[in-house]
């Protein structure tokens, strides 16, 4: 990790007069970085729930697994939302709105395919109207296997997210 | 001008498929006047999985696997009419013990798809906090749930001629502790919406419809009991043990918003009044009777019907022999109540219409399948 | 419907023999009701099952409803069968009496080169999805329908799936293909 927590003499110095010496700490990192962090823990994704998924999906927002914790609120509108959970099936009827709503979104934003239909269609795989996997129709970050995932499945896959959004940034040089 | 000429022209207002409260992917185009609803126009079919086709494709055993996702709040309770329907067809007895079994889940799983419902409703009429108050039983309901089937949301545990695990060892421990559990939890429900004076505003007369309507198009469940029709398949149809349980069938009589909430709070107490009486009479015994290894029914047809959270949950299975289902044809619950949503709305200002869709309770995975 | 059609008498799957009902009371009613159609009984596991020629359809559920001994209020479900041997399709009504508690079928043979039956809207209202979905999903015409609009599948698709010649495309290959390189 490149980030460096000091203790605040160092912002003293940057002040030149010592006068902030009773804050607790201070950051030094790169902007990508800290940018990075705040977009990782407050993720914000769309109410959007498809099918079987979103039940468990709702269950991870509520009392017991409480998302919240992890600065994941949902959200109504894809307007101001980070992420995307496709918890359940795509079919084909659908996946023009999920596309339209996906491109609503403003960037950054990241998608997580939650459960096996929205892996590769699932149990629907062999259907005449389901999608073989969301990833046919917008990107995605993190794939969360189940039928339907526990609701720690889908803690996990944003844990992976966070990890992954982290590792963007440090990654971003390299990629440019 | 002697004469100006000035048209109406209505107003169009799309709700959905991505809406947080239409309970997963419908839409409807509602035809406003100021701001009463004058017409409503659904459009379905954004879950259509191909169910139905794809049950041809599969063996009779593996059918089950799709029936659970259709009506995904109460997976077990789909299951019952298809292996039932499979029972009749090859003439194979169910032993006793299986029987109580199968009832117990139905009706846990009944109380855990009303509390879902229950906690959608209180999220649709603007309070939150009694979905938090739903999930905290509901998971324990759940828990249960995973020691005996495996799964929390989808089981795929009835096997023709009785179910697929037996109960675990510990499962009386388990049901003594969670039977108060959800009693106290329907009170606290019931506490925090029942009297409450903004709820009440809200859902009295909101949303009525007519007994005779109801029956007409084809309403079941506690959206037609709530109207004052007494129709419950548990009780006229009798199937499995339920003829040897004690419950009441409750009724109400307005069939609008608030009676059709009341009436499900009312649904999960006499649910845990049969979950009781199977923990009192579960008999000993096999949980799985004498089956066939090759399920492989003679020719003929069968439809079976249940009583699922919703309302009648049908199968109509037909056999050309063989190893595949000819056909399977499901009738829904909440396909036919979806039916009356435009009676119900009419006349509705805009702000309820949430509400109303709410109240008949409807799972996309089966209006769609 | 042309005349020629109802001429032969019922358009059945031939395979099922027609016998007599495993509920002798239920048969003795519905056939006094029906007095004066052509009602053939079948034998069918739990219910009472009659077969009737599609021109009857809309009276025979007309009697089957306004009777007072039979009342079959509610309307289960309408199923539509596909017997691609025989070329017909086999609409199957399920229905039920809140008030007597009692249910029964009615099936109708609907031929694949004249795939159009009255529709029973009229009779029950909750026959409009049900029969959209069939319209749709199988093709068969519902004639009298207030609204046989395309109801689950997206407006360009082609084809009835539920129909037995139907094939489900296969996979996209390509995607798995990509995945390997």
């Amino acid at each position: 990790m490149e980030v460096v927590w000091r203790e605040s003499p160092s912002l003293a110095l940057a002040n030149g007069h010592g006068l902030y010496h009773h804050l607790p700490g201070v950051i030094t990192a790169k902007t990508d970085y800290l940018f990075a962090m705040a977009r990782k823990s407050s993720l914000w994704p769309l109410t959007f729930g498809l099918a079987c998924c979103a039940i468990e999906m709702i269950g991870a927002y509520m009392a017991e697994h409480d998302l919240d914790r992890f600065g994941v609120v949902t959200w109504p509108s894809p307007r101001q939302s980070d992420v995307m959970i496709i918890a359940g099936t795509a079919v084909k009827k659908m996946a023009e709105p999920i596309k339209l709503l996906w491109e609503q979104m403003p960037l950054p934003k990241w998608a997580i395919a939650m459960g096996a239909c929205a892996t590769d269609g699932g149990p629907f795989q062999r259907s005449y109207s389901t999608v073989q996997g969301a990833d046919q129709i917008i990107p995605i970050d993190v794939y969360v296997p189940g039928c339907p995932p526990r609701p720690q499945a889908l803690l996990y896959g944003i844990i992976k997210l966070q990890e992954k959004i982290m590792a963007e940034a440090s990654n971003r040089k390299a990629a440019v | 001008m002697a004469e100006s000429r000035l048209e109406t022209v209505d107003m169009f207002i799309n709700m959905g498929p991505q809406h947080p409260s239409t309970h997963g992917v419908f839409r409807m185009v509602l035809t406003i006047d100021g701001e009463q609803i004058v017409d409503m126009k659904p459009h379905i079919g954004y879950l259509h999985r191909g169910v139905e086709k794809l049950a041809e494709g599969l063996r009779y055993r593996e059918v089950t696997v799709l029936l659970d996702r259709t009506d995904y709040l109460a997976a077990l309770n789909n299951e019952l009419p298809y292996v039932m329907a499979l029972e009749k067809l090859l003439d194979v007895k169910v032993p006793e013990r299986a029987e109580y079994i199968r009832v117990l889940v139905c009706e846990l799983n009944r109380i855990a798809s009303h509390l879902m419902f229950y906690g959608a409703f209180g999220a649709d009429a603007g309070a939150t906090t009694p979905f938090m108050y739903a999930f905290r039983d509901r998971e324990e309901i759940q828990h249960f749930f995973e020691a005996v089937t495996g799964g929390r949301l989808m089981h795929n545990y009835f096997r023709v001629g009785g179910v697929r695990y037996d109960l675990p060892e510990d499962w009386r421990e388990r049901l003594t502790k969670l039977i108060p559990h959800l009693r106290k939890g329907i009170v606290d429900c019931e506490r925090l919406l029942s009297d409450n004076e903004i709820f009440l505003n809200r859902t009295i007369g909101v949303g009525q419809i007519s007994a005779a309507d109801a029956i007409d198009y084809g309403l079941t469940g506690p959206n037609l009991r709530a109207c004052g029709v007494r129709l419950d398949l548990r009780r006229d149809q009798p199937y499995s043990v339920y003829p040897k349980l004690e419950f009441d069938v409750p009724t109400r009589s307005r069939g609008d918003c608030y009676d059709r909430y009341l009436l499900r709070v009312e649904e999960m107490r006499q649910s845990l009044r049969i979950v009781e009486q199977c923990l009192e009479q579960m008999p000993d015994g096999p949980s799985l009777g004498e089956v066939p290894r090759v399920i492989r029914p003679k020719e003929g047809e069968v439809y079976v019907g249940t009583e699922n959270p919703r309302g009648e949950y049908g199968i109509y299975l037909v056999s050309r022999g063989g190893d595949y289902p000819y056909r399977v044809k499901v009738r829904a619950p909440s396909f036919c109540n979806l039916m009356a949503l435009n009676e119900m709305m009419r006349g509705c200002y805009i702000a309820d219409c949430v509400l109303i869709l709410g109240s008949i309770d409807i799972v996309l995975g089966e209006v769609d399948r | 419907m042309t005349e020629e059609h109802s001429a032969h008498s019922v358009h059945t799957a031939p395979k099922k023999e027609p016998g007599p009902s495993l509920f002798p009371e239920m048969e003795r009613l519905v056939a006094e009701v029906l007095s004066g159609i052509e009602v053939t009984s079948e034998q069918v596991v739990d219910e009472h099952a009659i077969i009737i020629d599609r021109k009857d359809l809309l009276a025979v559920c007309r009697r089957l409803k306004d009777n007072q001994r039979l009342s079959f209020d509610l309307l289960r479900c309408v199923s539509v069968v596909d017997y691609p041997n025989e070329s017909v399709f086999q609409a199957v009504y399920h229905l039920y009496s809140i008030g007597l508690k009692h249910r029964m079928a009615v099936k109708t043979g609907i031929p694949y080169d004249d795939a159009i039956v009255d529709s029973v809207t009229s009779v029950w209202a909750g026959a409009d999805w049900h029969e959209r979905e069939a319209a749709e999903l199988l093709g068969v015409e519902f004639r009298g329908h207030p609204n046989l609009r395309p109801l689950l599948l997206p407006d360009d698709f082609e084809g009835h799936p539920l129909r037995k010649s139907f094939k489900v495309p296969e996979l996209d290959q390509a995607r798995f293909r990509r995945g390997r390189e």
